[in-house]
């Protein structure tokens, strides 16, 4: 049994117990210190820089002292950091290799915190995914689109990728198709369209609304009008547009057509045949 | 009721419902057991300028458009009071064709604003309507640079007495000096009256602190905000303060930041 027991001993007795102990101490007070140093950080900037360089900051702070106090804890027991920053740099080659994704998305993180083409609480579009930006973390950003659906945008993507911020500017355009009749008078329309823009409060007056015709199409006259709208306001002013332009278009007899063809004989001189049928003569045969 | 026109103290029991008509606006405030009750809707007619206060059996039947709201307070006895405010954004007026203002010249305009109402319940805040709200607008040099404003659809004026004055406007007297040897084209005027203060006159009248712009050379240009209101008001008294404490009295503006052109 004691044979057997030995090796357990000597190992026991080889562990340095007391600089573990330190080591523990060490990462627990360096834990404690990083938390608060970055629940410091958040208060100190909260009121001077934006959510992101907040969010940045605590980010910084915090890995930063918990990095100091692991390299502290391991000294504690006994590890030589330059011996293991030397192995670190040879393993970082393998580790290079190994994770090229992640390297790829955490240099693409740099270079966004660095360009900041959008900060956290703003929409941003990419591809086919619209969202607010919850968070821009080393290797992905995180959005919440507006059906409530949490995204993980890898950092690449958005580097190499078209980024459309919709929350940068205070105020945005909404562009609306609108397609008339060929029957119908341009002036009465642009005048019917200007004035509902007009009454539209949300509407701004300046940059004044934009009436453009666009083409000539196949059932309709096709026209782009455009007005503009403080950020905030922008899908209840497209909506209300959109219904008062039902609306006036009703009131005021403009015809939004449906689209059509017109049908031809095989040979275009010659009529379509047509049957007439007496509905009312096959009634009276009937009853008589 | 110790109300003077469309605004004052209120003393309202409970069942008891006002209604306002002040211009576009219709306002019915009723009080029940633990609320205040409104609804407000604005008629399509901007320029509307009759006015009355009536005290109703029974809360009006609404049209169908109209806003209805309820503030629940646990102050029992508190009276309804009614406060007259300035916007709540800075104001854009035109002139009714361009204005050109030359070197060395000195002009006063009038503009005419809507006000807002203050609903309190006693001392608390309940909420603020517009007796008329103008339509949004983009005052600045570009779409990236600049503020949202409200457009106002009446004209700025030469002379202070040129239109009625209906009880729920103000006046802003814009003194405008050009000091620059080129004329300027004043197309719009930007108004910043959250930053003024509001005086009644023993006319009835309204009118905020004096404005002048005053254009140096180049592009820019010189805010000075007045402690009182023009000499035109009639013993004038003070009787709310700005919404926004200015930063200075005297401020330094691209000029396309007061005057449009």
């Amino acid at each position: 049994m004691d044979t057997f027991l030995t090796p357990f001993r000597e190992w026991l007795a080889a562990v340095p117990w007391w600089g573990a102990f330190r080591a523990l101490v060490v990462l627990a007070l360096g834990l404690v210190l990083a938390r608060l140093a970055s629940g410091a950080v958040r208060r100190g900037l909260t009121d001077r820089v934006d959510a992101q360089q907040v969010m940045l900051g605590r980010r910084v702070v915090f890995y930063l002292v918990l990095g100091l106090s692991v390299g502290s804890a391991l000294h504690q027991m006994g590890f030589q950091l330059g011996v293991l920053l030397g192995a670190a740099g040879v393993f970082s080659v393998a580790i290079a290799f190994a994770s090229q994704t992640s390297a790829s998305n955490l240099i693409s993180g740099l270079f966004l915190v660095g360009e900041r083409p959008f900060s956290v609480g703003d929409v941003i579009r990419v591809g086919a995914t619209t969202g607010e930006v919850l968070s821009i973390d080393l290797l992905s950003v995180k959005l919440r689109t507006f059906d409530n659906v949490y995204v993980r945008i890898p950092n690449e993507t958005l580097i190499k990728s078209e980024v459309a911020t919709l929350t940068r500017f205070a105020i945005r355009r909404i562009d609306l198709a609108v397609g008339v009749a060929y029957r119908e008078d341009i002036d009465r329309v642009r005048d019917a369209l200007m004035g509902l823009a007009d009454r539209e409060p949300l509407c701004l007056e300046e940059p004044a609304p934009l009436f453009i015709v666009t083409r000539f199409g196949e059932s309709s006259i096709d026209i782009q009008f455009s007005v503009w709208a403080e950020r905030a306001n922008y899908l209840e002013v497209k909506n209300r547009i959109q219904i008062a332009i039902k609306r006036v278009f009703d009131e005021q007899g403009i015809e939004i057509p449906f689209p059509h063809r017109s049908l031809y004989a095989g040979s275009v001189t010659e009529a379509f045949p047509i049957r007439i049928v007496d509905d009312r003569a096959a009634g009276d045969s009937g009853d008589g | 009721m110790s109300g003077e026109g469309c605004f004052g103290r209120f003393d309202l029991a409970i069942g008891d419902c006002l209604r306002w008509q002040t211009g576009p606006l219709t306002l019915v405030v009723a009080r029940s057991t633990g609320e205040w009750r409104l609804w407000r809707c604005e008629a399509s007619d901007p320029d509307r300028s009759d006015f009355s206060l009536a005290r109703l059996p029974d809360v009006p039947q609404p049209p169908q458009d109209a806003v209805w709201e309820r503030y629940v307070t646990t102050e029992a006895d508190a009276p309804l009071v009614v406060a007259p405010l300035l916007p709540d954004r800075p104001i854009v007026s035109r002139p009714r064709d361009v204005v050109f203002v030359p070197p060395g010249e000195t002009v006063r305009v009038f503009v005419s604003v809507p006000l807002w109402l203050g609903l309190s319940a006693g001392r608390r805040p309940l909420t603020e309507i517009p007796t008329h709200r103008p339509s949004d607008t983009w005052f600045g040099p570009s779409t990236v640079e600049g503020q949202v404003c409200y457009a106002l659809r009446t004209r700025f004026r030469l002379e202070a007495h040129a239109e009625p004055a209906p009880a729920w406007r103000a006046v802003v007297a814009v003194t405008v000096r050009n000091e620059d040897e080129a004329a300027p084209a004043m197309q719009r005027l930007n108004v910043p009256v959250p930053l003024l203060a509001l005086f009644r006159g023993t006319d009835g009248r309204f009118w905020s602190e004096s404005v002048t712009i005053i254009r140096e050379s180049g592009e820019t240009a010189q805010l000075r905000l007045g402690e009182a209101p023009p000499p035109e008001a009639v013993n004038p008294t003070r009787v709310s303060p700005a919404r926004q404490v200015p930063p200075r009295r005297t401020m330094f503006h691209a000029l396309g930041a007061l005057l449009g052109s």
